[in-house]
This record gives structure tokens, sequence and C-alpha cells, in this order.
């Protein structure tokens, strides 16, 4: 195979011919590594790159293969994360100063996971400080640019892992979503990305931002590639007291379940309120897909979304400011402006407005599963309400702009994480400025499952996922 | 309606956990705490008293397919 044709793979694809030695995982990370180096002058998406480790793990997992060793359903596939996942005695940055003072005491359980599935890990990618962001802007490491125009955001925070993926410079990039931060590049990027239901995947070693609404999930070219991902990473973990106990799907085979008769929502309310037309057109157009599929589209009524996102808003606020806290007292100077604004902010949160936002989590969710859950399987919503922008416009530092464009900005993901359930997002096409958007499909709480098969099914019958920038 | 959270009182509440706040940064505080405790009161309202954290976790198995 050629370069290109190893580049254009996707994750699933490479794991298959790996498997089937069409291609071996030296010449899978050594044009892997190539690309990652050719694009790092556009896009700043890389805070390291390991190449020398990365190439010799390939070389082992070629001979093991040459052995009839196989590791595991990602065997020699390269890939690298958000830079907040522990790996035993290496410092990971947080995409800030405070990281790299840290060396982990540990390896994350989804690395330990993704290693033993046989991915092969080289590098580390750029991200929104501490994961406290939704843009990719980055002050201390450089702004995170998206691979469709360098000139616009690629959203946050799990920025590097977007325009990663969508510049096949990485097969897949774990991101994290506590508020959006996997939606939000994966929309932007044009990549697919699963927020995972709170407690499906261990957070064991994960840079910690807010425990209570704290999500571990892949970005990925495709939903194959996703739900491949996810069946390596979730299940219950020691290490993680909230990972749930119940067992782990095998997501793959829930590719090929019919969709037909799948009830699909499109929310009356909210999720609309000031949307763009274009993209009002584009999720127009794949709800039509959706029909076409067999599935059923009808419109549903959502309930009082603005005040659980003010509830969700003062649990990460108060929770980051929580474990910030000694480090925003001793070493503030060591947080760019715009972090040290929003941490000193969630100081201000009384508790008992804390804890009645935590009490209503679970009131949230049986309202919102019986108001929608009832009548359809999956809710389907556009992620963002507004186009690309520049990362100009939205360079805000710590300024008094800044709590209107965070709530801009995660206005239609945060109350995902509010109530917990799993979301995927998935490229619903293009912008006439040639910028792609991305739809979310909000499913019953560990039900990703039917997530994957309607995504799957989607993608079989689009182009989007396929189409790859032209850098 | 909740009274706002003035300057003052946002600064010396992040003053009492020991960082130190701005002028702008107190009044950036105060805007941001106000403007969640308004967005939140009508839900907090309809809180029943036996409502608690371990809802959430309940809720979550009640609705797993």
């Amino acid at each position: 195979m050629t370069e290109p044709e190893i580049l254009g793979l996707s994750c699933s694809a490479l794991a298959e011919a790996i498997r089937a030695k069409r291609v071996s995982a030296t010449k899978a990370m050594e044009a892997t590594l190539a690309r990652s180096q050719a694009v790092q002058p556009k896009l700043n998406a890389f805070l390291r790159i390991d190449a020398e480790l990365a190439l010799e793990s390939a070389r082992l997992a070629d001979r093991e293969l040459a052995r009839g060793h196989l590791r595991g359903p990602l065997h020699g596939v390269p890939m690298a994360h958000k830079d907040m996942y522990y790996r035993k005695g290496v410092a990971s940055s947080y995409g800030g100063k405070i990281g790299p003072s840290r060396p982990a005491p540990f390896t994350a359980s989804v690395l330990e996971r993704l290693d033993t599935a046989g991915a092969i890990q080289f590098g580390v990618l750029n991200m929104a400080e501490c994961a406290f962001g939704p843009t990719g802007h980055n002050y201390h490491y450089g702004h995170c640019r998206n691979a469709w125009n360098p000139e616009c955001i690629t959203g946050g925070s799990s920025s590097g892992s977007g325009t990663a993926v969508a510049a096949r410079a990485s097969y897949a990039a774990l991101g994290s979503d506590t508020g959006g931060s996997i939606r939000l590049p994966a929309t932007f990027c044009g990549t697919a990305g699963i927020k995972p239901s709170y407690g499906r995947v261990s957070r064991a070693g994960a840079m910690p931002l807010s425990f209570s609404m704290d999500t571990v999930g892949p970005l990925a070219r495709t939903v194959q590639d996703c739900a491949l991902l996810l069946g390596a990473i979730a299940g219950q973990d020691a290490r993680d007291p909230v990972s749930d106990s119940r067992p782990v799907p095998v997501y793959v085979a829930s590719l090929s379940r019919p969709v037909a008769g799948l009830v699909v929502g499109r929310p009356s309310r909210y999720f609309y309120d000031g949307c763009d037309a274009e993209i009002i057109a584009l999720m127009e157009a794949s709800l039509e897909s959706f029909r076409k599929l067999g599935a059923r589209v009808v419109d549903v009524d959502v309930p009082d979304i603005d005040s659980w996102n003010a509830a969700a808003t003062m649990i990460i606020a108060s929770e980051a400011a929580a474990v910030h806290g000694n480090w925003l007292r001793t070493r503030p100077q060591d947080y760019s402006a715009q972090v040290r604004s929003r941490l000193e902010s969630g100081l201000t949160i009384p508790a008992a407005a804390y804890i009645d936002s935590l009490r209503l989590r679970g009131v949230a969710l049986d309202i919102f599963c019986r108001e929608v859950f009832s009548k359809v399987d999956v809710l389907h919503a556009p992620v963002v309400a507004f186009q690309t922008p520049t990362i100009a416009e939205t360079d805000v530092g710590g300024g008094p702009r800044l709590p209107a464009l965070m709530a801009q900005l995660t206005r239609l993901t945060r109350p995902g994480n509010f109530l917990g359930v799993p979301i995927l997002s998935v490229q619903a096409g293009f912008t006439k400025a040639g910028m792609p958007i991305g739809m979310q499909l909000l499913g019953r709480p560990f039900d990703e499952a039917t997530l994957f098969a309607l995504g799957h099914a989607y993608q079989a019958a689009t182009d989007f996922h396929t189409r790859a920038p032209a850098l | 309606m909740n009274q706002p959270v003035s300057p003052e009182v946002a600064g010396a509440l992040v003053s009492a956990q020991g960082v130190a706040p701005t002028v702008e940064s107190a009044a950036d505080d105060a805007r941001f705490v106000t403007m969640v405790l308004d967005n939140s009161a009508r839900a907090f309202a309809q809180l029943a008293f036996e409502d608690e954290p371990s809802g959430f976790a309940a809720a979550q198995k009640r609705h797993a397919p």
C-alpha cells in the first residue's frame, strides 16, 4: 500500500489491514509520523511526538504478529491522545504549566486498555489548558488550528484530538468531555466522537476537572471506529469508584442492528433557538437521511434546559475550583488569565447551590427520560447553533466577554453532561464556507449501542466522513 | 428574584479562600454568580425535601435499557 492509501484508512480498516498483513505496523507508523510532522507547523496539534519509541513499538508489534500473536483489535494502530492521561513516570502537561511538575504515579486505565488492545501511542496532543476551555485557544503552547481552515478554532477542550484526526495525522485520539469537549472539536473539525454515559469509561489516571461530570471517550474518523475504541476502553474499573458494573456490549456488533423503525426526536425548542440557517438546513438534511433509512422523525418537546445548564455550570465551576484550589492559591501566575478567571469564579458558588445542583441531576434525568425517551429512541440536535468562528474572534482572554462566550459555545452540549447520557457526534455536512458541521445524537443512559447503529447507518448512506481537508 | 451579588461580596469570598482577586475579576465573579443563581432558582425551588445527590445514580439505573 502507498503512504496516502495507508493514511486514508479508518482506524478499523487499518487494524484489519495490519491483521491481514496487507500493511505492517511499522509502515503505518512511519506514514503517521511523517504526516504528523508535516502538518504540525500549520495546526500545532501535537505537544510531543515520541518517534523513536513509537517505531520501536511498531517493529515489536510486527514481530509479534509474525509469530502469530495478536494483542487485540487495535494491534499496531498508531494513536496520539489529549495530554491529560497519565503514563507512569511521564509528566502530562494538562495543556498548561501545572502538569509538567507532576510525573504520573501510574498509567491511566484507558491507556492500559488501549495498550492491551494493541494500539501504539506515538505522541500527546494539544488541548485547552486544564481541559477548561471550549475554543482550542492555548496561551501556553500556542493555539490549536483547524485542519479545514487554520484561521478557525478547533473547538475544545480536546482541540488537538479533533484536528489531528481530521488531518489524518492520528487514526483516533482520546478526548474528554465535561461540558462538550469531545463534541465541539468533533463538529468543528469534522470527525466522529462519542461522549459515553457517565460511569461507562474509567476516569482513573485522567486529569480531573469536574469529577461529577468528567467523561472519557474517543474521537475518530468514523462511527465504526468510535464503537471499536469504546469497546476497548469501557467497563468497570476498581480504580474508579463511579465506573459502572454493567457488562459492556459488543459495540461493533451493534453497528449491523437495523435502524428502520427507530424513532428520532427533533427538539421543538431550545436547541434551535437562534440557530444559523445553514446549520438548520444541514440538520434537516440529516433528518431526511434518517427517514430514508426507515427511521421515524417526530417533534418532541424538551424540558427546562436553561436552568439545568446553570446547575451544570455551578457543578463544574465549584469542582474545578476545589481541584485547583491549592495551586490557585500558591501558583496563580502559572494559569492563563482565562483559566484563572474561571477558576476564581468557582470560589463564589454557595455550598447550598452546589448541592442543589447535584440534587437536581437525578430529578432532571427522570424528567428528561419521561418527556423525551418515552417518545423517541434518540434525540437529534445540532452541536452548536453558529458557524465555526475564527481564533481571533473568540480570543477574549479572561475579560468581561468570557462568560457569554463560554455559555454560547457550550449551550447545546452542557445539558448532556448534566444528564450523564451518551451522546454521539457525527459529521452532518459542510457549510458554504467549506467548514464541517456535526449533529449530536443523545441516547438513554448506557444505550451507546443504539447511537452507534444509527450513526453507522447514516455514514453508510453519506460520504461526509470520507472527506479530508486539503493541507 | 434573587438579589445580585456585589463585586465587594464576591471579592471578599475569593479573598477569604486565599486567592487574591483584582477589581476586574471581582466584578466578573459577581456577574457570574448572580447569573447562575438567577438561572437556576426556578428549578431549585421545585426540588423535593427528600431529593439528594445520589438520586442521579439511581435515575441512571432506572432508565438504562
